[in-house]
């Protein structure tokens, strides 16, 4: 396979990806758009307090909290866009994205991780080390944590290179 | 002289000194430790976020990797709000903190 993600000379970023992993991450994030929901506990880490002082940090939750929560559901919304006009070629899904859904994309997997992550108990020592085979109850979860991370890193390797 | 024109002095309040200087400390934004973001993902943050060169952002991103935490800006208030919440938006662990 050529290269996964490469810029072309209109600025877009051409990204490849698995069509199986596709379905994935747009079943994920179905998923991380319920996490969005008031209540649900795998928030914990997707939004977290900014001030020891509990007065100051309700000031600060009641001034930024509307604003992540439409940050993040449209960064899932743009993402579900990019997957839409992917091109399918044979088992892969080429995307194009702009500059914007670059950034969507980047934030979406991230929040997916941190949740997931935080469903795993993922610790400094304890991180899944490699995919785990399908009878293993953990499997959808830890092999999900890893191909997101694997996507991640790829997207970033290119971004890094470019700011130099 | 005309009596009653006298100037009364107004009860002015005394500026507590003390709130006046607390109120000046610079405000720190910290980010922590978290098993989770991929150094390479924060490094990403910091660069693009605070228009750090490469190098101190990935000063910062060890910092933050063995020492968990890296004071990463630090300025008046409402600025290290706005980054603070930038950071959060980005799914990055940080807080803040007022000098002391």
């Amino acid at each position: 396979m050529s290269k996964p993600v490469k810029r072309r000379r209109d600025g877009s970023l051409l990204v490849k990806l698995p069509s199986a992993g596709v379905a994935m991450l747009r079943d994920a994030l179905t998923g991380l758009e319920a996490t969005l929901d008031p209540g649900a506990p795998e928030q914990v880490r997707l939004f977290p307090r900014a001030y020891a002082d509990d007065a100051d940090e309700a000031h600060f939750q009641e001034m930024t909290r509307s604003y992540l929560l439409e940050s993040k559901r449209s960064a899932i919304r743009i993402v579900g866009g990019s997957l839409d006009r992917g091109h399918r070629r044979g088992e892969i899904v080429e995307l194009i994205l702009a500059p914007d859904e670059v950034t969507a994309l980047l934030g979406s997997l991230n929040d997916l991780r941190l949740v997931i992550g935080t469903l795993l108990e993922v610790t400094d020592d304890e991180q899944p080390r490699g995919l785990l085979p399908p009878d293993d109850p953990d499997a959808a979860r830890v092999n999900s944590y890893l191909w997101l991370g694997a996507v991640q890193e790829t997207l970033l390797e290119t971004l890094l290179e470019e700011l130099g | 002289m005309i009596l009653g024109v006298m100037p009364v002095e107004a009860p002015v309040r005394e500026p507590d000194v003390e709130e006046i200087v607390k109120e000046a400390r610079p405000w720190n934004v910290i980010v922590w430790n978290d098993p989770i973001n991929l150094m390479s993902y924060v490094t990403y943050v910091f660069q693009t976020l605070f228009g750090y060169s490469k190098a101190k952002a990935r000063k910062l991103m060890m910092e933050v990797h063995e020492q968990g935490r890296s004071l990463v800006w630090a300025g008046e208030r409402e600025r290290a709000e706005a980054y603070c919440s930038a950071l959060h938006e980005k799914g990055l662990w940080a807080t803040m903190e007022q000098q002391t």
